[in-house]
């Protein structure tokens, strides 16, 4: 049935170039599998909560465990051969060692098109957890986010928003419109007074509302007006904590730390605390290390702990915790779920003073120095697979915290760019660099002097220093930024991120991204160059 | 046991002609046998299979690419409307392809994907009519139509090649 002509042309079609497997198929294909391993341990566990069956069912899920993990074993070999690929890369149905299970639970977390959950955050104190904000939330692979919150009887601050004891609020990022909405409710109605024209008003009212449109595509530009000024995606605490433990896994940090088996509400899981979230960092006080608690059955995260310095009347150190509970991954999304309706009778504050950040075409974007004045410096690589999600620049004024408060910043302009590849996300900004922005912060009677080189961080004195222990440098080697010392802050506190300057301009490089990517995409900025679409292959 | 994983890769990617949606196809692919290996009763050979299971991902993956409107990739040519090689998209002619390696490439492209995926695994991988229609789902002779069809098209490559290269070989001597 072959010819030699059918044969020349099976031989020209194997001659044809194939692009052969990257050093990262086999570590994704091993947390892929792990996953589909925690899937199947989760169906066994809803399995058991049945009533008893009969002995050849038990018998039959037996085998079923069994020939999963011969399947391992059978499809590595089949696949990749004796001794390469799959049983090195973590393939296997009891992860070990605390890399595996943060990389296991990294794809627990990451392999569905949506997330939701409740997260209850709050502080430790004498030993106890206490509750301050109850929040039910759900995001999307595209970055959408809405939130349901209750402030509990501790009050005090919510991850995403300050709350009220009894109050109820609810916000949404809808990431394709870049539209955050906010509405408080209030359980007992809240008093306040206008002044128009000389004209004194006194009113009450129990729902308050903002929304603000035209965000960057992503931190450090963005909104004043929440506590961190970054929009909901990045400050929802799942999205921070994905973004900590892929430092853990990528930045090799793991050796310090150590693995307990433990049980939470009845059901085994693994504690892993660690005094180092990346190399070069300083490491935290050994009394309270970063701790992540994964459930053994499902690899999603349940607890997550670690230390911080907190500004309220004096700067102190504050043992924070997050806890998860109901987590699903990928389960279906409603229509309308990331748009809110503001009550016709709320207070609705102004989005005052912020600038509006415009969508730029990623093909025109070389374009932009005649537009702004400054020719911004664009990533010619980013880690394999993202892909750009948001490209937004704004000509107007950006806003730096200054004298203890956001002020606009007069003459600069900055252009911020997103790439995503699934929940993971990293953000590019490129703005002009501050002189000398500088402030103070007065409290209880004291006076902190603070100094903000850090677009990331606002804070003084003590808490600042905290951070800038937190700091790695590196020294770029190529790029716009070559000779420049680029600092790194990699803590549990704010998205990791790289940020330079050379005087001139500022850039930053943040999110799901390893400690070394970060550098690699700051060496990789050009000027004047067209903005990659998508990550060049790994090769480049 | 053979080691199917470079095969499979071929398959995969003169299928997709994309090197992430390759990778993202072998990945759901693997992740699928592994899930379905405890299940896998030893009706075919495992590179079968295997090789099944590549074949029905990538056509899941080009169905769902054909969904989405198609991403510009962001260079000068897919902005100007050009092809990878730089030719205008509208003004193609399969005829006027010249003879190369690309050339193949591009014909085999350009091939619909069940007429790809038989001449792959007739011609390239070297299978019998009846394991590649195992692996497609689909009779003898359907391969074999496909197969004959594809090869009358991709041989419009490997000609004027042939002819060249005998010219060449005259003109020397």
């Amino acid at each position: 049935m072959r010819n030699d002509r059918d044969l020349q042309l099976g031989d020209a079609i194997n001659a044809l170039p194939v692009p052969p497997r990257d050093d990262e198929f086999m570590a994704d294909l091993g947390r892929r599998l792990e996953v589909a391993d925690a899937e199947r341990a989760s169906a066994d566990a809803r399995a058991t909560d049945r009533p008893p069956r009969p002995w050849f069912a038990r018998r039959r899920q037996w085998l079923l465990v069994t020939a999963a993990a011969a399947a391992a074993i059978v499809l590595g070999v089949a696949l990749f051969g004796p001794g390469r690929g799959a049983e090195k890369n973590g393939i296997g149905p009891d992860p070990a060692t605390a890399a595996q299970i943060i990389r296991s639970s990294l794809v627990a977390t990451g392999g569905g098109r949506s997330l939701r959950g409740v997260v209850l955050s709050g502080v430790v104190q004498d030993g106890r957890f206490r509750v301050g904000v109850r929040e039910k939330f759900v995001m999307s692979d595209d970055g959408s986010t809405a939130v349901q919150g209750r402030g509990t009887r501790n009050g005090g601050g919510g991850p995403i928003s300050d709350s009220m004891p009894g109050s109820t609020y609810r916000a949404v990022y809808d990431a394709s419109a870049r539209v955050e909405t906010h509405v408080w409710h209030f359980s007992k109605p809240q008093r306040s007074v206008s002044n128009t024209n000389g004209k004194v008003r006194h009113f009450t009212y129990s729902d308050m509302a903002f929304s603000r449109r035209w965000l960057a595509a992503g931190p450090p530009d963005s909104a004043p007006g929440s506590p961190a000024g970054i929009p909901l995606d990045v400050e929802l605490p799942l999205a921070r904590l994905r973004a900590n433990m892929l430092q853990l896994v990528a930045g090799g940090s793991m050796s310090s730390a150590s693995v307990r088996d433990v049980a939470v509400d009845g059901r085994p899981a693994w504690s892993i605390s660690t005094t180092q979230l990346a190399p070069g960092n300083v490491p935290v006080q050994p009394g309270t290390p970063v701790t992540i608690v994964i459930d053994k059955a499902t690899r999603l995260p349940v607890v997550y702990r670690w230390m911080s310095m907190w500004m309220d009347s004096r700067p102190h150190r504050v043992v924070l915790e997050l806890r998860f509970e109901d987590l699903v991954v990928g389960g279906e999304v409603r229509p309308g779920t990331f748009t809110l309706r503001v009550p016709a009778h709320a207070l609705v504050t102004p989005d005052f003073g912020r600038p509006s950040y415009r969508a730029i075409d990623y093909r025109d974007a070389h374009l932009m120095g005649t537009t702004i004045g400054w020719q911004p410096a664009f990533p010619a690589w980013v880690p394999s697979g993202f892909r750009l999600a948001s490209s937004t620049y704004t000509a107007g004024n950006t806003w730096k915290p200054a004298g203890g408060q956001w002020q606009p910043e007069p003459d600069s302009a900055s252009v911020s760019l997103a790439y995503r590849r699934g929940f993971d996300v990293v953000y590019v900004s490129s703005s002009l660099a501050a002189d000398n922005v500088s402030g103070s912060y007065s409290s209880g009677g004291n006076t902190y002097k603070g100094h903000f080189d850090d677009p990331f961080v606002q804070l003084y004195g003590p808490a600042w220093r905290y951070f800038k222990s937190r700091t790695h440098d590196v020294r770029l080697s190529s790029g716009p930024f070559a000779g420049e010392t680029a600092h790194i802050v990699v803590d549990p506190s704010v998205l990791p991120h790289l940020w330079v300057t050379n005087g001139g301009n500022t850039v930053t490089v943040s999110g799901d991204l390893s400690a070394a990517d970060m550098v690699r995409v700051a060496e990789s900025l050009r000027r004047g160059e067209q903005l990659a679409a998508a990550s060049p292959s790994p090769s480049q | 046991m053979s080691h199917y994983d470079d095969r499979l890769r071929a398959l995969a990617f003169h299928l997709l002609g994309d090197p992430e949606a390759t990778r993202d196809a072998l990945q759901d692919a693997y992740v699928k046998a592994y899930v379905g290996l405890p299940g896998f009763l030893g009706e075919s050979e495992i590179g079968t299979w295997l090789h099944r299971i590549v074949y029905t991902t990538c056509l899941n993956h080009l169905r769902s690419a054909g969904r989405r409107p198609r991403q510009t990739d962001g260079s000068p040519d897919a902005q100007a409307g050009r092809d990878e090689f730089g030719r205008d998209e509208a003004v193609r002619d399969l005829g006027d392809i010249v003879a190369s390696t690309l050339d193949l490439a591009a014909l085999l492209r350009s091939l619909p994907p069940e007429q790809r995926a038989a001449v792959i695994l007739v011609d390239a991988l070297g299978m019998g009519y009846k394991q590649t229609g195992e692996i497609l789902g689909v009779a003898q002779g359907t391969v074999a139509s496909r197969v004959t069809s594809a090869r009358a098209k991709l041989r419009r490559a490997l000609v004027p090649r042939e002819e060249s290269a005998t010219s060449q070989e005259g003109t020397e001597a």
